[in-house]
């Protein structure tokens, strides 16, 4: 199944809505996700958001989902960086970054035009020749690191709207897709997951990705870009409907706590679901073999991600920072 | 008071430059900030005083070579009274700045040039660039806020200040571009040019260029 490898284009300081966008990422649809190890923890937050997102870093390092990066040689201040430190998972050797910088010129210089903008407002030709070359300069640092989508920074976002490619979807299409489809389940917030919840979800997110990045094939518009969101969330979220319904699965309430239990007469098929469901440690370790056993393994996969996601959310009133607002 | 390190004193353009991108060797005293969300080092506050802003070398031959054309192509904008069509918003305020109640465009340059000859004392003899009704909601503000030139000691000095420099990309088109300006004054009132002093309140160098200045120095 084909890896998703994201370029984090951030600003120097990351606090709780970046690390946020991570955990979302890395549930919903990133094997890796790349960040600066220059990158510091915001200075000026509480010592518990602080505390929170040294936590939530070091977390997703430990589990894979995290990854630093750096040029070779690179001049850095001697100030505490990321938390879980040491030196760069990956590194951009010196010849690559100096062949990088001169081709990132070289395309500059020869799209000079594009840079400046036909119908651009008023300009002086340095400040857009500048925000040109951050925006090759992210380019070429994800084929150098073969990231294939950028999670892009809203604060430096500003240098990327003009340009749409595969690297800024996830920005621009996919992660709208994933807020709409979150806020129509009633999924819980995913960056206030616990560790062992998140890597359940990872080892279900492949198939998931891939059904969304399927469903979002040639749907991206900029023109009708929330009719295509609406379109392709609809179409996961139709989908996981009518599998719960399938399967029979409903949800009741007793001395407090919910559950997600099958209905009476429920099906082989839910059993075999629901069983996983609730043990996460078999879950983790089968997931392949299940879906290569089970008659209906493939058409489900995709969609046991969100039913994760359902049941975690029922099962466990997970502290929440404000949720997001969806914009659809 | 202005710290050692925010003030550099050279005979030319170009080794005013270079030297500026000396201070940022040693990232452990600057600033870390974000450039329109774009990670980088800061230099606060940087002074930059050239004796000779008129002599070679303008441009040092550490900095990019396939840029030169857009530093000729700012000074050009910077110099030119350009028409109605055209889009330079620095040299659209410095030809053509909107006055109030329909009162015709301010040329400034005019003015200054005319002020100088009949007052050549005067401290008054400023340009403005920043316009807040603009520039506090624009994306792009202008860089150069004041540039002010007066007579003084048979010479003409300036001094620019600006908002934002990027040190390895743009700030030798912001020094040559000035530094001829200052020229075409100084022919204009018929005196040598004098000095130049810039004051940059901010200096940066973006994450993605520290290498590089690294290796350019190296190579110089």
């Amino acid at each position: 199944m084909k890896q998703l490898r994201m370029l984090y284009t951030s600003s120097v300081f990351v606090n709780p809505d970046d690390v946020r966008r991570m955990t979302e990422a890395a549930v919903f649809i990133a094997n890796e996700i790349l960040i600066p190890a220059s990158v510091q923890i915001q200075p000026g937050l509480s010592r518990e958001d602080t505390r929170w997102v040294a936590t939530r870093l070091a977390e997703l390092h430990e589990l894979g989902a995290v990854s630093s990066w750096d040029v070779e040689g690179a001049l850095r201040q001697k100030v505490p960086s990321l938390p879980f430190g040491g030196a760069p998972d990956r590194i951009i050797d010196r010849e690559t970054y100096l062949m990088m910088n001169a081709l990132v010129d070289e395309r500059l210089m020869e799209q000079r035009n594009v840079f400046l903008g036909d119908e651009a407002n008023e300009y002086d030709g340095i400040t857009e020749i500048v925000l040109g070359r951050h925006t090759l300069w992210r380019f070429a640092v994800a084929q150098a690191l073969g990231a294939n989508r950028a999670l892009v920074d809203p604060r430096a976002q500003g240098a990327m709207n003009q340009f749409f490619s595969d690297l800024d979807r996830y920005q621009k299409f996919e992660s709208l897709v994933l807020r709409r489809i979150e806020y129509r389940l009633g999924l819980p917030d995913v960056s206030q997951l616990d560790m062992r919840d998140i890597e359940v979800c990872r080892d279900l997110m492949p198939s998931f990705r891939e059904m969304l990045l399927d469903a979002a094939e040639g749907q991206y518009d900029e023109l009708s870009l929330n009719d295509a969101v609406e379109r392709v969330a609809t179409e996961i979220t139709e989908a996981f409907l009518a599998l719960t319904a399938r399967l029979e699965i409903r949800t009741v309430s007793t001395r407090g706590r919910t559950w997600v239990v099958p209905a009476s007469g429920f099906k082989e098929a839910a059993w075999d679901i629901v069983q996983m469901l609730f043990a996460p440690i078999i879950l983790a370790k089968y997931t392949k073999l299940f879906f290569d056993w089970h008659r209906d393994g493939k058409r489900l996969a995709p969609l046991l991600l969100l039913l994760r996601l359902r049941e975690i959310g029922s099962r466990r009133q997970a502290p929440r920072l404000p949720r997001r607002q969806d914009n659809g | 008071m202005v710290a050692a390190h925010q003030y550099i004193r050279a005979e030319t353009l170009a080794a005013a430059w270079e030297a500026s991108l000396k201070l940022f060797l040693n990232p452990d005293g600057l600033n870390r900030y974000d450039s329109r969300g774009e990670p980088c080092y800061e230099v606060e506050d940087l002074v930059l005083v050239i004796k000779h802003p008129d002599r070679a070398p303008r441009i040092s031959p550490l900095f990019p070579a396939q840029f030169v054309p857009l530093v000729d192509a700012f000074t050009d904008r910077l110099l030119a009274p350009q028409g109605k069509g055209e889009r330079s918003v620095v040299n659209g305020r410095l030809f053509r700045w909107r006055r109030k109640r329909g009162a015709g465009d301010l040329n400034q340059l005019e003015t200054i040039v005319e002020q100088i000859r009949t007052n050549p004392n005067s401290r008054a003899t400023i340009m403005g660039f920043w316009d807040p009704e603009q520039d506090l909601a624009s994306a792009t503000p202008v860089g150069p806020l004041i540039a002010y030139f007066r007579a003084r000691s048979g010479r003409l000095n300036a001094t620019l200040v600006t908002r934002s420099i990027d040190a390895l990309n743009g700030a030798t088109a912001i020094l040559v571009g000035f530094a001829a300006l200052q020229s075409a004054i100084a022919l204009r009132i018929g005196l040598p040019s004098g000095q130049l002093t810039v004051l940059a309140l901010s200096y940066h160098v973006h994450d993605m260029d520290m290498p590089r200045v690294v290796d350019s120095l190296g190579r110089g």
